[in-house]
């Protein structure tokens, strides 16, 4: 039988009891098969994570449209502690294959934060510069948002144009740039500040200057601010 | 359960799911208060609760439920509500109101999945976006989704299952590229 329709089948569970014989088989002789195998089993994982987060932002958005905006409540703060528990233990594994670089640690946690500001209507009649700029940094047309939050910035003065424009910089790879920005936006008290520091830390990540994105991660943790889970992990890395 | 419902849940855009979320919170959340629990608490509770019942539409679970899809989402949410108070239990001095509530609802366990990503895991992550749309579908339908082949040709424009696993393999190929560099 083919290799690749028997890993198919098991990644979908549907391997035959036939099939599931030799498939351990498989597992235990060949190491091609083996590292196949296991490749897949992550690619099930990463994809299978990546659509629960979408789903997950979906149902949060549908409910703060139910509901006005209240702080989290502790049965969330539960799951989040008994999840923390699951990373501590597992974290050991991982920790003991220290050899990822920078880049490597920026690219696994950067992702560009997502719109809260100007929420993207279908069928938006009303096509704004805002409105264009937003969906822009939505679609991933970063050029476009930079060049549209740089214009809006100056004639509005709205402190969330920096925060924007500095995730979609850092999107570009052009760290040093969203820097400054993230430090004028740290001066502001938006409601996107508590989330700045965690990018500001990335940035230095990204530009190597780990001394300072150390102390934000530490920041970050000592205050509980947002990402503080992550930011414990990340700080973790550099130890 | 109607199989509509299942696959509005699986599939639905964004309305249908917001419909679907919607048509129940109200009840569920009176429903909820009898257990003494607050607002905040109920819809964090509700929301996890959904969030369950989609997994395990996805997971093929939902096909043999004879319940209404209403019974099962508040059966989970019951289990969650359980959860919640023994947990409130242990740190306060405090009576939980599962004695005073009657209600008709079985309650249904729900497994909490480990949701956090290995290090080398968040990478794979990091080029899984950076493929195209088409590809992320691909893999999104195979993967996550559980869809056969023959299933990914009947919900796509794909025309046959040759061409549904080369597009495969290739984004396959890709990522595999880009995990190497």
């Amino acid at each position: 039988m083919d290799y690749t329709l028997l890993i198919e089948k098991y990644i979908q569970n549907r391997l035959s009891s036939e099939e599931e014989v030799l498939f351990n088989e498989l597992l235990k002789t060949n190491s091609n098969f083996k590292d196949e195998v296991a490749l897949h089993t992550k690619i099930k994982k990463v994809v299978k994570h990546e659509e629960d987060t979408n789903f997950r932002n979906l149902i949060s958005e549908i409910e703060s449209k139910s509901k006005s905006p209240s702080k989290k409540s502790s049965y969330k703060k539960w799951l989040v502690a008994a999840s923390i528990l699951l990373i501590s233990a597992l974290g050991y594994i991982s920790l003991n294959k220290n050899t990822y670089t920078s880049q490597e640690l920026f690219a696994s946690y950067f992702e560009p934060y997502r719109n809260v500001v100007h929420p993207i209507a279908r069928n938006d009649e009303q096509q704004n510069d805002k409105a264009i700029a937003f969906s822009a940094y939505e679609k991933g047309d970063y050029n476009t948002a930079i060049t549209l939050f740089t214009q809006l910035y100056n004639s509005s003065k709205e402190p969330y144009y920096l925060f924007y424009k500095a995730n979609a910089l850092l999107k570009l790879e052009q760290a040093d740039e969203a820097i400054p920005l993230l430090l004028e936006h740290l001066k502001t008290q938006d409601t996107l500040t508590k989330r700045t520091n965690w990018y500001l830390a990335l940035a230095y990540l990204k530009t190597e200057d780990i001394q300072k994105a150390k102390e934000l991660l530490n920041t970050i943790i000592s205050e509980g601010s947002y990402k503080n889970k992550e930011a414990k992990e990340l700080l973790d890395k550099f130890e | 359960m109607e199989k509509q419902d299942i696959n509005a849940l699986i599939d639905g855009d964004s309305k249908e799911i917001s419909k679907l979320y919607n048509s129940n919170r109200a009840t569920f959340m009176s429903f909820g208060k009898k257990y003494g629990l607050h607002d905040d608490d109920l819809s964090d509770i509700y929301q996890e609760a959904f969030i369950a019942l989609r997994k395990n539409a996805i997971n093929g679970k939902l096909e043999t439920v004879k319940s209404t899809l209403k019974t099962y989402l508040f059966g989970i949410g019951k289990f969650m509500i359980y959860d919640l108070l023994k947990e409130k239990q242990k740190t306060v001095s405090y009576e939980p109101a599962i004695h005073i509530a009657h209600d008709q609802i079985e309650t249904i366990a729900i497994e909490t999945e480990k949701e956090e990503l290995t290090l080398e895991q968040r990478l794979l992550h990091s080029y899984f976006k950076k493929l195209g749309k088409k590809c992320q579908l691909m893999l999104t339908l195979f993967y996550s989704r559980g869809l056969t082949i023959d299933e990914i040709v009947e919900c796509t424009d794909y025309s046959d299952s040759s061409v549904v696993r080369s597009q495969k393999s290739r984004c396959i190929k890709t990522l595999k590229e880009m995990m190497k560099s």
